[in-house]
């Protein structure tokens, strides 16, 4: 039976064709030199906290490099009104520019740059549109994982079109707590003078969070998801905060939105749309057919923060971290503590001896802060 | 010695109609490879291996150099080949001897009259003659042929004195085998030169000088064969001809000998089944579509496509039609496999550049499927198992061959590869089958009916919420009646129905269900007169109908909020009148003219937005918004389309051919990705989007060598289109209800040249193509507001420029044969990212112009044996299996190239769909 001896050969290569990700490689396109660095703009004239406008170059495609970053500083950037107020923002380096502005809702808004060049960028003037409150920031789990996702709605049906981001703060702990320290001038162990034990780590959202109910009869967004944390994140192995911030759009700026969205997170499946080139809503004035990319809108923000403890979750999501542990004896000390990355975590016998374990095991403080947030509980 | 014949002429009529071969089948069998051999010594290599005995004048053989090889063949077959195209004839008696002559022909039964005082026998037609012959003891084959191919059939009413003037003739080319039709049969007379072809139903008609004739009738796939006839008066004349395989002879993969040097027709290129058989299949499916990619001037976006991109036109602008009816989506899968059965498929046309007026609707190309007719001698079938699929096909006569029948059914198990899947993809499914029918039933010798049922289905979920299901469903009736020996009428009536549904169900509040649906009704009666040897025509009309629920969302589950939306249906009504001629002005000059009058009303109920002139399209723009009451005209295109070919015949096999095409398509595909999708939306054209329309000219140059063993072929053309729909950035294709503010119309212009070298026959066989081609976009629409490319010429996805197919079968023995295939081509044009930037968190990248810049090269190898069972005629069963490796290289080929952010950073990735060397292997049992 020939067939029968090909067929468990073959069940290797279907899987490989059907599910595609596991034919996918790396790919290092032609090098670009392009000698065009356009100006890019990202921000929101917001009309309840500060305004932060930020403004960068495209740069040559760098892999991660962030020495390669173009900051765009000593523009002259102001918020404009239709009814001739100017608010100017003020630069505090590294292309951010802030400052406040007097929201009157019924006003339009636009946003005007004068970069050191001396070109002029001009916004579209954007309506003014507040963003309805979060109703709720919650989660569930999702095939053992947590999903957070958010809710909200407008009695008034207007808003329609959001956009979140969202800052990350979650406290961890090292796997062993430990009241020693070594000291390399003195060659010894002593009493540990900062607690290494409780430390905080941070995130910011990197992915574009958009949410419609155009579609919808009511302006109703039901679980938008936010962020999937996956079972056993370490995010949650003592307690997570999120805290979300709504964005009201217009439909232009949710497309726009959604074309960079399509453009960088959603291509190359079977189905999936070629690249677009969606224009935002700056012009350059001096020479109209220069791109500028970003798009600008205004209103009002939304916040709600959420909590999630470890105590929530399944009794196995806490997994075991792999450390290295050894006893040290009094004359490897240096060894050890200086030289292959353990720190001393208690003692040992005999007298003089040390138990030491792997460094990242011990220290919080080499992936996180020490310092307590102020909002945390 | 001439009185010598004369006895010899008479011992054989004598015993013509008893006599039987005294050897059996495998005695005297001829093997051998003779390279401009003389004829002596071919000769003398047939007399050591058999028992015959040759008897001719050597002196005559002198410039006759053989070129064959052949392997445990017959001789009556063997001389055929060595004396086509001469006019050297042989007739063999019972004792093996064979006699060579030249310029005339032993006939195996002398003409009635050919002795004073015989009766005369009127209208005996040679339909009965053939039945006459056929029937004592059912002769074996080869002896059959050898005294059809001898035998005098006289036609008509004979008269007493000598017939004169202008006789017609008509019938039927089939197989002997199996009743098939023979479509593209080319009939002919040599002297003086006369030819026609064989039409979709097998059926010619010609005009022949009163008198003796040999008719000569070639056929791709089939055994030359010949036919001496004497005309007295019009009759009707079938012909059954052997197929080449059943002698195991070679691999046949061929377009018809000398018909690409002599017919009209350029750009067409016919793929008999066990052709596209031959070629490896991915996963052993056998894939009529994936067999017309290997042709040169088609391409395809990709591998999990089967979209096809003919001479640079896009995949909506191919009509396909299976037995006449028209499919929409003809995939599997994610695009992974065509829809047809190749089981129950006869042979595949692809028209790209002539396209006879008889079709429109679609600007590229026509694809012309042919199921088979079902075999008229004997209920038989086939069953296939797969990894992917299981099939079973019967075909046969129902009430003593009037009525015959091919059915077809293919399922897929696939769902068995998905759950092998690690469990995050536990929630994936997919499905498909496909069912074919066609009933032939022969009411009388005038009148044939003709039935066509064809369904597909799709269902898949790939881990997610998400369901799609598309499906096609095709019906139709033909009755063809023959007025008299010139003139026949197709009256044809049928539905089309393709219709998709997406399925959301990840989210209560947001769940819902969307379908999309288009019916095409539709009638067309065509009609063939042969007016003369010099006129053969076409003409007819068609009325097609189409009705399109253009999108259909509803919620589902009593939570989701979502609204429900339709839009509102579109309705259309396309007519075409055509009229074509098939002029041969001379023996070496051929016209094939033609003009198709489309005529196109958009149709109510529906409403219309108008916009103001001058303006983008946008919904700021709309001046007023009317409705239109159901059935009254919207808005009313027409067109003349023609359609003009010609051909000059030079010396020595070669010939020049030159064609200009016009056509219209009514119906515009919106797709925003760039394959056939399973959302794609049809849309008829109406006030504010217009018909496509494209011209093409094209000019080539075709040579045969060697006998006709060897063809090559020059092709060049240049093609244009208008009205090819492009996207805004941001358009929403799906429940839209202007869609035409999100849509941009855009020019198109191709052109390319073909080189191709084949050859049909042999024991080593197949082809070699180049194909260097350009496929471009221009956005001219002012009122677009945006513009691609600043308006500049920007290459479109499927320009290609470089192609080399090479597809090669080498038959080592019976039942044992090889095949690879090697593809090269340019990797298709994508969009790339330029630059980078920062923005919402992460980095974002800024893409060059559209198309700017191209994937790597594609290259694939392939490779297959087939092993057939053993050959014994008298069994129940006849069972092959085929192995082979898919992708023999393992090349990870770019499906496409896509950037993510990813850690912070930008990540290229290739996509390959067949990133690895895929074995296959498949069972076929026919019965």
């Amino acid at each position: 039976m020939k067939q029968n001896y090909f067929l468990p050969k073959l069940f290797v290569y279907y899987v490989c064709i059907v599910l595609l990700s596991n034919c996918k490689t790396p790919y290092e396109p032609p090098v670009q030199n392009e000698k065009q660095h356009f100006l890019v703009v990202e921000g929101f004239l917001n009309g309840n906290g500060l305004t932060t406008i930020k403004l960068s170059r495209t740069r040559n495609i760098t892999h991660g490099d962030s020495a390669a970053y173009i900051f765009e500083d000593g523009a002259n950037v102001r918020i404009e009104d239709n009814s001739n107020d100017i608010y100017p923002l003020y630069n505090s380096g590294k292309g951010t520019y802030t400052g406040y502005l007097f929201a009157n809702p019924s006003y339009l808004f636009r946003l005007h740059i004068t970069t050191a060049d001396n070109k002029e960028y001009l916004s579209d003037a954007v309506v003014f549109k507040p963003s309805p409150p979060i109703d709720q920031i919650g989660w569930k789990f999702r095939n053992g994982d947590v999903q957070v996702y958010a809710n909200t709605h407008d009695p008034q049906n207007s808003t329609r079109y959001y956009r979140w981001e969202y800052e990350e703060t979650w406290e961890f702990h090292s796997e062993y707590y430990s009241f020693l320290e070594y000291d390399e001038n003195s060659n010894s162990v002593k009493a540990r003078s900062v607690p290494v034990y409780q430390c905080w780590r941070f995130d910011n959202s990197s992915r574009i969070l958009l949410g419609s109910s155009a579609k919808l009869k009511e302006d109703v967004i039901n679980q938008a998801p936010i962020i999937l944390i996956p079972f056993g994140d370490r995010k949650i192995s003592v307690l997570y905060s999120i805290l979300v911030t709504q964005y009201p759009l217009d439909s232009i700026g949710y497309n726009y939105w959604k074309a960079m969205e399509s453009n960088t997170e959603n291509v190359g499946s079977i189905f999936d749309p070629q690249p677009n080139l969606t224009q935002g809503n700056i012009h350059c004035l001096t020479d109209s057919l220069e791109t500028v990319i970003g798009y600008i809108g205004a209103g009002t923000t939304q916040q709600s923060r959420l909590f999630i403890s470890h105590a929530d979750m399944p009794s196995n999501w806490t997994q075991i971290a792999k450390c290295s542990e050894a006893i040290v004896p009094p004359d490897s000390l240096h060894w050890y503590f200086a030289q292959s990355g353990f720190d001393p975590v208690d003692y040992a016998a005999p007298p003089g001896n040390f138990l030491g374990a792997s460094k990242t095991c011990v220290d919080c403080t080499l992936t996180g802060s020490p310092v307590k947030p102020a909002f945390w509980p | 010695m001439k009185q010598g014949f004369c006895l010899l002429i008479t011992f054989i009529l004598l015993f013509s109609h008893s006599h039987v071969y005294a050897q059996q089948e495998h005695d005297n069998l001829i093997t051998g490879n003779f390279q401009n051999a003389t004829f002596n010594e071919f000769v003398k290599k047939v007399e050591v291996q058999t028992d015959f005995h040759f008897y001719y004048e050597a002196a005559q053989f002198d410039s006759l150099a053989i070129t064959l090889s052949v392997k445990e063949a017959h001789l009556p077959s063997v001389l055929d080949r060595v004396f086509a195209n001469t006019n050297w004839h042989y007739v063999v008696d019972k004792n093996n001897n064979v006699f060579i002559t030249r310029g005339f022909e032993i006939a195996a039964e002398l003409p009635y009259g050919f002795f004073n005082g015989e009766t005369d026998t009127t209208g005996v037609t040679a339909k009965r003659k053939t039945e006459q012959v056929s029937a004592p003891g059912k002769p074996q084959k080869v002896n059959h042929e050898i005294l059809i191919e001898n035998k005098l059939f006289e036609i008509g009413i004979k008269r007493n004195e000598a017939p004169k003037g202008k006789v017609n003739i008509a019938g039927y080319i089939r197989d002997a085998q199996n009743g098939e039709a023979i479509s593209g049969a080319l009939i002919y007379i040599d002297h003086p030169h006369i030819q026609v072809n064989s039409d979709q139903f097998g059926y010619y008609s010609m005009i022949l000088p009163a008198g003796g004739h040999t008719l000569n009738i070639i056929a791709p796939g089939m055994f030359d064969t010949k036919r001496q006839m004497m005309l007295y008066s019009d009759g009707k004349f079938d012909v059954e001809m052997d197929e080449k395989i059943l002698k195991l002879k070679e691999v046949v993969v061929e377009a018809g000998k000398e018909k690409n040097v002599r017919s009209t027709t350029m750009g067409m290129d016919q793929l008999k089944m066990n052709a596209v058989k031959q070629i490896p299949a991915v996963l052993g499916e056998v894939d009529v579509l994936r067999a017309v990619l290997s042709l040169p001037g088609v391409k395809s976006v990709g591998e999990a496509s089967t979209g096809l991109n003919v001479r640079g036109g896009a995949t909506d602008q191919n009509l396909i039609l299976f037995n006449g009816m028209n499919v929409y989506n003809p995939s599997h899968l994610f695009g992974f496999f065509s829809a047809f059965d190749g089981d129950v498929i006869k042979d595949v046309s692809l028209y790209k550049s002539s396209i006879p007026a008889k079709y429109g609707g679609r600007i590229s190309s026509v694809l012309d499927i042919t199921s088979l007719d079902g075999n008229d001698k004997k209920i038989g079938g086939s069953a296939g198992i797969g990894p992917l699929t299981s099939k079973v096909t019967l075909e046969g006569p129902i009430i003593n061959s009037k009525t015959t029948f091919v059915a077809g059914v293919r399922a897929t198990y696939s769902d068995w590869i998905l759950k092998l899947l690690p469990e995050e993809y536990s929630n994936s499914s997919a499905s498909f089958h496909d069912a074919t029918l066609h009933i032939n039933h022969k009411l009388n010798d005038k009148n044939t009916i003709y039935a066509n049922g064809y369904l597909s289905g799709d269902k898949f979920r790939l881990n997610s919420d998400t369901t799609y299901q598309y499906h096609n469903k095709n019906a139709n009736i033909n009755w063809k009646h023959i007025f008299n020996n010139r003139f026949y009428g197709v009256l044809s009536a049928g539905i089309d129905h393709y219709d998709y549904n997406v399925a959301f169900e990840g989210d209560s509040v947001s769940a819902a269900d969307l379908d999309f649906a288009i019916n095409q009704y539709k009638a067309n009666l065509d009609f063939s007169y042969f007016l003369s040897n010099k006129h053969k025509l076409s003409f007819g009309l068609s009325s097609i109908y189409y009705h399109v629920n253009s999108g259909t969302l509803d919620p589902i589950g009593k939570q989701s909020l979502v609204i429900a939306d339709t839009l509102e249906t579109e309705q259309a009504l396309e007519s075409a009148v055509y009229l074509s001629d098939n002029f041969n002005v001379s023996s070496n000059f051929s016209i094939d003219a033609g003009l198709r009058f489309s005529y196109y009303n958009y149709l109510g109920p529906k409403h219309i937005n108008t916009y103001a002139p001058g303006l983008p399209k946008t919904l700021d723009n709309i001046i007023s918004t009317d409705f239109y009451s159901k059935g009254k005209n919207i808005k009313t295109y027409m067109y003349p389309e023609y359609r003009l070919s010609a051909r000059y015949l030079l010396p020595g096999n070669t010939s020049i051919k030159a064609s200009v095409n016009s056509l219209s398509q009514y119906i515009h595909m919106l797709t925003n990705s760039t394959t056939i999708s399973p959302t794609d939306v049809w849309k008829l054209a109406d006030p504010n989007i217009k018909p496509q329309q494209g011209a093409q000219v094209s000019l080539g140059l075709y040579k045969n060598f060697k006998n006709n063993t060897i063809e090559t072929s020059v092709e060049v053309y240049y093609k244009w289109f208008t009205n090819y729909l492009d996207y805004r950035s941001g358009a929403v294709l799906v429940m839209n209800h202007h869609i035409e503010t999100d849509v941009i119309n855009t020019d198109g212009t191709a052109y390319g040249i073909e080189l191709l070298l084949k050859k049909p026959t042999g024991k080593l066989n197949g082809w070699v193509s180049y194909t260097y081609s350009r496929s471009l976009l221009k956005q001219n629409d002012p009122y677009a507001g945006e513009k691609i490319n600043k308006g500049m010429e920007y290459p479109s996805n499927f320009d290609q420029p470089n192609n080399i197919n090479f597809i090669g079968n080498y038959r080592l023995t019976h039942r044992f044969s090889f095949s690879l295939n090697f593809t090269y081509s340019t990797g298709r044009p994508i969009t790339l990212p330029i630059a980078e930037y920062d923005y919402a968190g992460s980095v974002r990248v800024l893409y060059s112009e559209r198309n700017a810049y191209r994937v790597p090269d594609y290259f694939r190898s392939d490779f297959s044996m087939n092993l057939e069972g053993n050959h014994k005629v008298h069994q129940k069963t006849h069972n092959s299996w085929t192995l082979g490796i898919y992708n023999l290289t393992g090349r990870k080929n770019a499906y496409s190239v896509y950037f993510i952010s990813q850690n912070g950073g930008i990540q290229g990735y290739k996509l390959s769909i067949f990133g690895t060397a895929v074995p296959f292997i498949t069972y076929n049992i026919r019965f």
